[in-house]
């Protein structure tokens, strides 16, 4: 399984009846270095997130008694600002917006790659830290000034178009961590469904020629069926 | 000639009522002669003084009048018209004469014929009245009712519209008259009540087929995850787990456009809908695209109108929409083909088309590609389950458009037409 350095253990709650579904997850995350509290229903589910601090909230949506949704609503209005995934085998053109909407911060359906679940998982556990604004971001050499919307790599200025600067501020945001290329649909494109071209590889080809190729270090690599990551070459 | 035909009938009554005093004078006549008819006459007279009303002459055989209220006329039997200059009176009265025998004497009966012409003037201009009254209480009667259908007929419009736009819950007021409009309202609310239950229970349906099938395709998904993590990496083994892998998810990407189909086509979403802007939609998949295409060594150009074009409608459903064909266009055209995304608005009507000068589709199956799981024999070798133009034209005709395949002459064209933005504004 994949673990990165500059991810920092999580305490994870994940609430899943299908207990097949939550040992893998639960295994995974583990090996993955956080720590995994499993419920199989959502009342427990909301006593947990009351009782203990937890970073990160996975919530299946199908679970007997209380639902994920109405289990996620109650969560919100007592209160608690925990991020949340919604783990869910509702795939419906409405279901991502309740989901959303009911408090959850991001969606993922099943079935699902655990690398994908991962990024996520990681991507939502750094949110409470970052929760003001930043207006610099730096990888390595290579700055981006977020109000005056230049980059730079060492002295040498960098011309992005408008949809490749959003694309290097998301990956740079998540430096270190594994991005996926769902992710990165969602958060540059705004695609909520599969493209049938290699969108995201043309856009990564051309960012990593302008910010990559004339430079001697790279720092865009490609995690092969994952999605990408940024960061300085590690010893 | 309405007046004279009337007046005929009113002379042709006078004359029957003359005939008819005089065959009653006949029998008075019979019974006490001369005298008991002048004595009638007189009383008769005595009631309707000659100016207003009848008069009288009876003379005898050669001529000697033996009583009457009007002297010299009316020796023939016979009808007359007399005026009243003649008789003495105002030149504006005239009389209806009627001369016969009583034995050997002559017995004339006369009958003011103004009276009946004023009363047929009367009832002439009250006629015209009564009708004018009558015609215009029955138009304003007409309009009233005309508005008071009309605007629950409008009603039963902007309801519809309500209905359309994804809202079942709302029913039709039905009101104490029980005509045909609260029938109407009554069998709506019925089929109102049947659809809701139906798209109830089909989403019930759809949940647990999600359930029930991803959960199974979900593990599968996570052995085939477990063994790779237990194989020596990058050997065969893996190679064929991870094409077991991919074909799972074919599996799973077949069954979630399906669904997503059925549930675009049955108005899910709907209720979401707002007022949404095209243009930003189209120049940023041509931004988003115009790179894939170039990879392709294709060219995209863009030829969008620079003004809004506001539809009522869903705006990650017409992205992907916009998406799906140009993705189709890149696809399946070779490269050094040219697409071009064109929009306007034609009659307040936002459209917008996607043409390539590839192959094109011949022309028998452009019906056909719309057909979930159709494909074109040609592609049967690239990617994908033949649904992403049934996705298109769900897509296209929840937002009540149409969608034509057209001969570019050469490739194809395909446009889009939305209705006219004000009539889904309301």
């Amino acid at each position: 399984m994949l673990t990165h350095s500059r991810n920092k253990s999580l305490n994870i709650l994940l609430i899943e009846d299908d207990k097949e579904t939550a040992e893998y997850t639960a295994n995974g995350l583990t090996q993955a270095g956080h720590v995994v509290d499993v419920v199989e229903n959502g009342k427990e589910g909301l006593l947990h997130c009351m009782e203990s601090n937890y970073d990160v909230l996975i919530v299946d949506r199908m679970l007997p008694g209380m639902d994920g949704l109405s289990m996620m609503k109650a969560v919100r209005a007592s209160g608690i600002k925990t991020p949340a995934l919604f783990l869910t085998a509702l795939s419906g053109v409405d279901d991502r917006v309740e989901g959303l909407e009911a408090g959850g911060d991001d969606y993922l359906t099943k079935p699902f790659a655990f690398s994908e679940l991962l990024a996520r998982v990681n991507a939502l556990g750094r949110r409470p830290a970052e929760s003001k604004e930043q207006t610099h971001l730096q990888v390595g050499d290579l700055t981006m000034d977020l109000l005056k919307r230049t980059v730079k790599r060492g002295d040498v200025a960098i011309d992005l178009q408008p949809r490749e600067f959003l694309l290097l501020e998301v990956l740079m945001k998540n430096e270190g961590r594994v991005v996926s290329r769902t992710m990165l649909l969602e958060k540059v494109w705004d695609f909520h469904f599969d493209p049938k071209t290699s969108v995201v590889e043309t856009h990564i080809s051309r960012l990593r020629a302008k910010i990559d190729k004339p430079f001697d270090v790279p720092l865009l690599n490609t995690m092969r069926n994952i999605g990408y990551s940024l960061h300085t070459p590690r010893s | 000639m309405f007046y004279a035909s009337m007046q005929n009938k009113i002379i042709s009554q006078l004359d029957k009522d003359l005939v008819w005093r005089y065959e009653n004078l006949q029998q008075v006549f019979r019974v006490s002669g001369v005298e008991g008819v002048a004595e009638v006459c007189r009383l008769d007279n005595l009631n309707n003084p000659m100016q207003h009303g009848v008069g009288f002459e009876l003379a005898g055989p050669n001529g000697e009048i033996f009583d009457g209220n009007m002297t010299g006329f009316g020796r023939e039997a016979g009808f007359y018209n007399v005026n009243g200059k003649t008789l003495g009176y105002t030149e504006k009265q005239n009389y209806r004469f009627y001369t016969n025998n009583l034995g050997d004497n002559h017995l004339t009966l006369a009958v003011n014929q103004n009276l009946l012409d004023d009363l047929l003037k009367n009832s002439i201009s009250n006629f015209f009245l009564t009708f004018l009254l009558t015609t215009i209480l029955a138009l304003l009667g007409g309009i009233f009712l005309a508005n008071r259908s009309h605007a629950r007929v409008r009603n039963l419009a902007s309801f519809m519209e309500n209905v359309g736009q994804g809202n079942l819950d709302s029913r039709l007021p039905i009101s104490y008259r029980g005509d045909d409009i609260d029938n109407l309202s009554c069998n709506m609310n019925n089929a109102l009540e049947l659809l809701q239950s139906q798209i109830t229970a089909m989403k019930e349906v759809s949940n647990n087929i999600a359930h029930d099938l991803k959960t199974p395709l979900n593990r599968l998904n996570m052995k085939i995850a477990e063994a790779i993590n237990l194989a020596e990496p990058a050997s065969p083994v893996v190679n064929k787990l991870e094409d077991a892998s991919d074909e799972a998810a074919q599996i799973n990407d077949t069954f979630e456009a399906l669904l997503r189909i059925s549930q675009i086509e049955a108005g899910a979403r709907k209720s979401c809908f707002a007022e949404t802007d095209l243009t930003p939609i189209l120049q940023n998949v041509y931004e988003v695209y115009e790179v894939v295409a170039d990879e392709n060594q294709q060219v995209i150009d863009i030829d969008i109108s620079s003004e809004k074009l506001m539809l009522h409608g869903d705006a990650s459903l017409l992205l992907q929409l916009v998406v799906n064909l140009i993705e189709n266009a890149i696809r399946h055209c070779a490269p050094n083909t040219r697409i071009v995304i064109s929009s306007g608005s034609t009659d307040n009507c936002p459209w917008f088309s996607v043409c390539d000068d590839g192959d094109g589709i011949p022309e028998e199956a452009r019906e056909r590609v719309f057909e979930r799981l159709y494909r074109l024999e040609t592609s049967r070798t690239t990617k994908g389950a033949g649904l992403g133009l049934s996705l298109v034209r769900a897509i296209v005709e929840v937002h009540g458009g149409s969608i034509n395949l057209s001969d570019n002459q050469p490739g194809l064209c395909v446009k889009v037409v939305f209705n006219s933005n004000s009539q889904s504004d309301q």
